[in-house]
């Protein structure tokens, strides 16, 4: 699976304006949902926050969770210079967030190969901090699809 | 809140209770790599909460239903009940944001346009 072919720039946010983890997600489910939709998938990932965070270390966080409110996968990306406070694992500011939202049931379980493919892919995002290179939502995209290309160049 | 999005609110906490519940399920999501709690407790207590404000009879409904499919709440799209794929009458869209069921398969029906 390739997630570059899954987002798309309007998702795409290189200078989120929150600085703390809950107006982070807030922020980002702004970009899929809006109103009475947005609150409840936000109040869905809140929990799913408090069983552990999304934050796994490194300055990534991928908080997700499943919601009848979509009919398809939805991701949004956010970047933060100045870092978020987001309870990471290893307790730093995360300065990159993709969001994740799946349907209840997904051909394929695309909710976890997804969930799998941004991990593998930050492990290479955080080496010279490379995601914070890109100056607009096309070019962290293409970043994305080089990366994908090295990643399945190495299977 | 309306009744119908306090059901999708649970229905949305029994997803995330199901998926994380069972140490089996959760193994998947830690070994992607998240660090994740037993939500049982957590999540049973959230659940309860949310549940005493939905009208009785109707979590009764919820739950029935929820017995005989593995989801209570099916989304119409473009007309169309998701649950059983039967076309729905058009005069129910009239009526969104009162709690109906699909007169094909009795889940309890949502818009999602």
């Amino acid at each position: 699976m390739n997630l570059s072919s899954l987002l798309v720039p309007e998702r795409v946010n290189l200078s989120l304006r929150s600085k703390k983890k809950e107006s982070v997600i807030k922020e980002l489910v702004g970009m899929i949902k809006s109103g009475k939709d947005a609150d409840v998938i936000i109040s869905t990932l809140i929990k799913r926050e408090q069983l552990g965070s999304t934050g796994i270390g490194k300055g990534i966080a991928i908080p997700h969770c499943r919601s009848l409110l979509v009919n398809r996968l939805e991701i949004a990306v956010g970047r933060s210079a100045g870092g978020i406070e987001f309870d990471a694992i290893d307790k730093k500011p995360v300065y990159l967030v993709f969001l994740v939202i799946a349907p209840p049931q997904d051909p394929g379980n695309q909710y976890l190969l997804t969930l799998g493919r941004i991990v593998q892919l930050s492990k290479e995002l955080v080496k010279k901090k490379l995601f914070m290179e890109p100056q607009s939502p096309k070019d962290f995209i293409k970043l994305i699809a080089r990366i994908e290309k090295l990643i399945d160049r190495r299977k | 809140m309306k009744e119908i999005e306090l059901l999708i609110r649970l229905h949305d906490l029994d997803l995330l209770l199901k998926e994380l519940g069972s140490p089996e399920r959760r193994k998947s999501f830690q070994s992607i790599g998240f660090k994740i709690k037993d939500p049982t407790k957590k999540l049973a207590q959230a659940r309860e909460k949310l549940a005493r404000k939905i009208p009785k009879p109707l979590l009764a409904r919820y739950e029935r239903i929820r017995q005989r499919y593995e989801r209570a709440l099916a989304p119409v799209i473009g007309g169309i009940c998701y649950g059983c794929f039967i076309r729905l009458p058009s005069e129910m869209s009239t009526r969104r944001d009162e709690v109906q069921s699909c007169p094909n398969c009795g889940r309890i029906i949502y818009w999602l346009e």
